[in-house]
C-alpha cells in the first residue's frame, strides 16, 4: 500500500476516538444550561459560561460526517447507532412541533434546548455503545 | 464469532496499535476484534488473512 500522508494513521484514529468521549461531559453541560435558563434561574449572559462546552458538543454531531471517509468500520459502526439515537430523539422532537395539540401536555421546547437534547442523547448512545465493545 | 487474532498477534510480539498500523483500523477496532466484540467486515477480515497470510476460516470460527 503506496503511503498517502491525507490518509490518518493510527495515532491520529485513536486520538479522534479519546477526543470523543468529552462529548458527552460537554453536552450534558451544555443541556444542563439551557435547562437552568429555561427555568430562569441564570440569566441570558450566563451563556458564555457554557459557549466552548456548547461549541464541541455541537461539533460532536458534525464529526461523523466529516470523519465518514477517514475512521474505520468499527468507529462508523457506533457512531450510526449513536446517529440512529439522535435522529429518533429529534423525530420525536419533531412530531412535539408538528402537532400543536402535544403542546397542551408538554411544555414548551426551546429549539437551543432540542439540539442540546439530541446532543446528550448522541453522545450518551456513543458512550454505551463503546463501553458495551470494551 | 471466535478468532485467534491476539494468538497470531502474540506470536508475531505485535502491540494492538502495530496490528492497527498493520490493518489501517485504530487500535480500538483491533481490541474490539480480538474481545469478539466486534465482528470484522468482509474486507477487513481479507486484509486480516492477508497479513497473517492464512485462510479466514484458519483465523475466524462460527460459534454455530
Amino acid at each position: 500500500m503506496s503511503y498517502d500522508p491525507k490518509v490518518p494513521g493510527e495515532f491520529e484514529r485513536s486520538r479522534a476516538y479519546n477526543l470523543q468521549w468529552l462529548g458527552l461531559p460537554a453536552a450534558l453541560l451544555w443541556l444542563g444550561f439551557e435547562i437552568l435558563l429555561a427555568s430562569g434561574l441564570v440569566g441570558d449572559a450566563a451563556r458564555d459560561f457554557v459557549y466552548l462546552p456548547a461549541i464541541f458538543a455541537a461539533g460532536s454531531l458534525v464529526w461523523p460526517l466529516g470523519s465518514l471517509s477517514d475512521s474505520d468500520e468499527f468507529i462508523q459502526r457506533q457512531h450510526l447507532v449513536a446517529a440512529s439515537w439522535g435522529m429518533a430523539i429529534s423525530g420525536l422532537i419533531a412530531f412535539v412541533y408538528v402537532f400543536p395539540s402535544l403542546h397542551r401536555f408538554l411544555p414548551e421546547i426551546d429549539a437551543t434546548l432540542s439540539f442540546a437534547v439530541v446532543a446528550v442523547t448522541f453522545n450518551a448512545a456513543l458512550v454505551t455503545s463503546r463501553l458495551r465493545a470494551g | 464469532m471466535n478468532n485467534r487474532l491476539k494468538v497470531l498477534r502474540a506470536e508475531r510480539d505485535w502491540s494492538q496499535a502495530e496490528l492497527a498500523i498493520h490493518l489501517d483500523v485504530s487500535r480500538q477496532a483491533v481490541n474490539a476484534i480480538e474481545t469478539g466484540k466486534h465482528d470484522p467486515s468482509l474486507p477487513l477480515a481479507f486484509r486480516i488473512a492477508r497479513l497473517f497470510d492464512m485462510p479466514i476460516e484458519e483465523i475466524f470460527h462460527d460459534e454455530a
